[in-house]
């Protein structure tokens, strides 16, 4: 948002979706697998806002069919979700951590080329430490940046796990593009995976 | 890459805005100029509203809180506002602000604080009653995009002129009311007897560019709603939710109640709430309030809409 932008209000979309650091989430995996004893959960998710009119339902629908087509010849399996706050997921399970990666991005992309980058939010990694409690790794697509998500297992009074939080940030510094800005590391409590 | 054409900056808007803008700045820069010319006494003046505005734009948004009676509350006290508020920030890319509740009936919400990083967003309970999760979410989308365009500093600035002007005009009626014509503003006058000529002509000026400047910061601030209004539009990605949210706040509150509002009472803190205690649903009202009618801020969101759903492909 430029000086002249906030000044004459002209509130256009905030920042382009930055889409080509998701793929940083490949070499994570690998550094969890092998240093964590992390598996991926095999599945992970994108989430964005939808938008109230015809041609955006219409990409969303062809979006989801074309998904529902490609998913036949492989293993992999797709389902569209809204949550309580009206956004919008479309949830990917799948044996193999690169094609989620690979099917988020194009996702993402599409929505892109569609004009509707704006609409992206942020895409969700999910791994199972080793007593298969989930911890979240999530794209935000404004800042290009990852951060992790440590919910408690008692998830109902919304705490989250700090310290490994940090812990995991420090780990996989190498690895993704982290979040610098620690108030930036939005809690999404009540994943749908 | 395209974008649709609804998510593009309603050029019209902007355009007016700039327009106002420079108005009212060279409408200032000739008035400073003009009295500049005759004395230069003005200019405590210049250095008193620099103070109050400075005062105004770090203390507004506490004495606001303070006056609504407002106090912050923890993600504990309210999950379902604060997750609703932190994927609005995650979304407009801003930190997250400050999130404080006002304990009254009166549906209403406001955004103030100097920038992005001391900001706070305050609802009233009457509007987490009245609302549903669609048109409050829209709400705060709407304190959002005021926070994303700096409109509580914009305000603050806009009105220090037309607050300078005020105590001109103030100062100058009392020197005529009192006979102080050879006091301070008779510095560079030759001869006596022009004196009172010159000080009505000064007087006069100052009404009109008080007059005229108070109008003008009440058009760029319905100019900065109308900008909100469209920014939740994006936001939300559906205007139909904050107009929906607008007709059940306005409702509530032009209940043929008489303001006891001076209207000449220009405070940036509440000119950015959702909806002013009294907006007229006439154009001659409007000239002279900070929000544009509902019927007005409506039909722009409807015609958002529709451009959204004439939206072409562009891939």
């Amino acid at each position: 948002m430029g000086f002249f932008d906030a000044l004459f209000g002209r509130t256009k979309p905030v920042s382009p979706a930055k889409n080509e650091r998701l793929f940083a989430i490949s070499t994570a995996e690998d550094t969890l697998r092998t240093e964590e004893e992390m598996q991926s959960a095999n599945t992970s998710g994108i989430c964005f806002r939808g938008i109230a009119s015809t041609p955006f339902r219409q990409i969303q629908q062809e979006l989801e069919d074309l998904l529902k087509v490609a998913a036949k010849d492989t293993p992999m399996t797709v389902r569209p979700f809204e949550d309580t706050l009206g956004y919008k997921w479309m949830i990917f399970d799948s044996t193999d951590f690169q094609e989620l990666v690979t099917i988020i991005h194009m996702v993402s992309q599409q929505l892109i080329d569609e004009g509707y980058g704006e609409q992206l939010l942020s895409a969700v990694f999910r791994f199972n430490d080793v007593n298969s409690k989930p911890v979240y790794f999530i794209y935000n697509y404004k800042r290009g940046m990852f951060y992790p998500f440590v919910p408690r297992p008692d998830s109902h009074s919304r705490n989250r796990n700090n310290p490994d939080e940090l812990r995991l940030a420090t780990v996989l510094g190498k690895d993704l593009p982290m979040e610098r800005e620690y108030e930036r590391w939005y809690a999404m409590w009540d994943l749908p995976f | 890459m395209r974008r649709p054409t609804w998510y593009r900056p309603d050029t019209g808007l902007t355009i007016r805005m700039i327009m106002t803008m420079v108005f009212l700045l060279a409408l200032y820069a000739a008035f400073i100029l003009v009295l500049g010319s005759v004395t230069h006494s003005f200019i405590i003046f210049v250095l008193i509203a620099l103070v109050l505005a400075g005062l105004q734009l770090f203390y507004a948004d506490k004495i606001a809180l303070f006056s609504m009676n407002a106090r912050e509350v923890s993600p504990q006290q309210a999950p379902d506002l604060y997750a609703m508020v932190e994927r609005l920030a995650q979304q407009a890319n801003l930190p997250m602000p400050k999130i404080y509740i006002a304990d009254t009936s009166v549906p209403n919400a406001f955004a103030t604080g100097r920038n992005e990083r001391n900001a706070v967003i305050c609802v009233t309970t009457g509007i987490m009653n009245r609302l549903n999760n669609a048109e409050m979410e829209a709400v705060l989308a709407h304190e959002m995009t005021h926070i994303l365009n700096r409109d509580i500093l914009i305000m603050t600035i806009a009105t220090f002129f037309a607050m300078m002007v005020q105590l001109i005009l103030r100062s100058l009626y009392w020197t005529g009311l009192f006979g102080g014509f050879g006091g301070g503003y008779g510095g560079r006058r030759g001869r006596n007897d022009n004196g009172a000529g010159a000080f009505l002509i000064i007087f006069l000026v100052t009404a009109i560019v008080s007059v005229v400047s108070f109008i003008m910061t009440r058009t760029l601030s319905r100019y900065r709603e109308y900008a909100a209004d469209r920014g939740s539009a994006l936001l939300t990605g559906s205007p139909g939710n904050l107009a929906s949210a607008l007709m059940k706040i306005s409702d509530s509150i032009s209940g043929g109640r008489i303001p006891n509002k001076d209207l000449r009472d220009a405070q940036p803190a509440s000119a950015l709430m959702i909806a002013p205690l009294a907006v007229n649903g006439d154009d001659l009202g409007e000239l002279f309030s900070t929000h544009p009618s509902t019927q007005h801020r409506i039909e722009k969101l409807m015609a958002m809409q529709a451009q959204m759903e004439a939206a072409p492909r562009t891939h």
